[in-house]
């Protein structure tokens, strides 16, 4: 299985599924210092982004690796690639770091009902195959649509906003939004992301 | 290549903005409320998130961190996790079953709620979530009702809890979410004949009126 998977993803790169399950199941510390020499410096590029300070996104990073030391157990390969579900732990923590008050975002994780046990791990392969593909087709994307995914993303800011802030029209907005999405779908082969 | 179909860009917009956590707090509550109720939304949710975790892993470049960072981080491994706060017992009017992300709001924003009359056929109840630009509010239509024609000026989001409303755009049922902005034309959402409908909606003020426009940019050409 170890070499099937090398020769899917560049072999140079650590297995990051793997290490994340290993923090989960049996609380290694040398997986968690490998995800966070990776992840930490990338979570810190990704908030600084979104306009805080380099101290404040320092703090950030550091906390969001906390907390996936502490929520590995409910990793699932099967649902995410390490780096969405990393991702998504970072989102909350900014999220949570800059409303005023509580925000109420149901945690996946923590509701074990709508986690699917019985999802085939090899389906990890997968997700990190498609992430792949999802990278690899973001980069081939028009300049404008691309622009607009990213700033969606690291200034957290939502497409009404955006074309506000743009002077662009709302419905052009959209339309780019979605020619990026047939598009990732087609060249990233992601089947689901668009029906 | 597809014909845009506004109401779909709509939709999907919203929960791209939903994955990126660019949401106000009263729309990141419906279309979270949405996620827990339909597996479509989670499917979405999911699909957009890997957009970020492939920006995350491709699109970043590492930026150092402290030099103390790493240790800082392995000295609490062994603190305790907070706890996370049990889910209060509110029962949602007519024990309709709600998430309890929803239902924890509910009861931290107002405690527990009580239809109040609205406009003749529905019931509503406020839910002041501490938001600047958005609004909640929960409604009950009788069944067989139709909501008077208004053009909608920003956005609603509208997330059915319980029975179906049909306009003519098609049935929505249960988990399902509608999302109508400017660009929408007039709609009359009519309550199923079968059970009154129950909704949570969330309306937004066009972002020219609430001045956010202005505030981040005072060069756009309005």
């Amino acid at each position: 299985m170890a070499n099937k998977h090398k020769n899917i993803v560049d072999s140079d790169t650590p297995d990051f599924n793997a290490l994340l399950g290993k923090v989960g199941q049996t609380k290694d510390r040398e997986s968690f210092v490998t995800l966070f020499e990776h992840f930490a410096p990338r979570l810190k590029f990704f908030l600084m982004k979104g306009g805080i300070t380099e101290e404040l996104a320092d703090e950030l990073a550091q906390e969001t690796m906390l907390t996936i030391w502490q929520k590995a157990g409910s990793y699932n390969p099967a649902q995410a690639a390490a780096s969405t579900w990393i991702f998504t732990i970072a989102r909350n923590k900014r999220i949570d770091a800059f409303r005023k008050n509580k925000h109420f975002h149901v945690d996946i994780d923590d509701t074990p009902g709508l986690v699917d046990e019985k999802a085939d791990p090899t389906e990890g392969l997968d997700r990190t195959r498609e992430e792949e593909d999802i990278a690899g087709a973001l980069e081939a994307l028009p300049e404008e649509q691309a622009y607009l995914i990213k700033k969606s993303f690291f200034e957290e800011k939502s497409h009404a906003v955006i074309a506000e802030e743009e002077g662009i029209p709302l419905g052009t907005v959209k339309s780019r939004i979605r020619l990026a999405l047939e598009r990732l779908r087609a060249e990233g082969r992601i089947n689901d992301l668009w029906d | 290549m597809n014909m845009a179909d506004p109401l779909k860009d709509s939709y999907e917009a919203l929960m791209l903005g939903y994955a990126a956590g660019a949401l106000d707090a009263a729309q990141d509550l419906i279309v979270s409320s949405h996620v827990a109720l339909s597996e479509k939304g989670r499917a979405r949710a999911a699909r957009y998130e890997a957009l970020g975790g492939a920006l995350l892993s491709k699109s970043c470049d590492p930026v150092e961190m402290s030099a103390g960072a790493l240790d800082n981080v392995l000295a609490r491994l062994e603190d305790g996790q907070e706890r996370a706060s049990e889910a209060n017992g509110m029962i949602f009017p007519d024990k309709i079953e709600i998430p309890d992300n929803l239902s924890q709001a509910i009861a931290e924003i107002i405690g527990t709620p009580q239809w109040e009359n609205y406009i003749p056929g529905f019931k509503t109840f406020e839910l002041p979530v501490p938001c600047r630009e958005s609004k909640a509010r929960f409604l009950k239509a009788v069944p067989g009702v139709k909501s008077p024609h208004h053009k909608h000026g920003g956005v609603e989001i509208t997330l059915v809890l319980d029975g179906a409303f049909e306009d003519e755009t098609g049935t929505y049922n249960r988990g399902d979410l509608i999302v109508m902005e400017d660009d929408y034309i007039e709609h009359t959402p009519v309550a199923c004949e079968m059970r009154g409908c129950v909704c949570m909606i969330v309306t937004t003020a066009p972002l020219k009126l609430t001045g956010i426009a202005s505030v981040l940019n005072p060069f756009i050409k309005q």
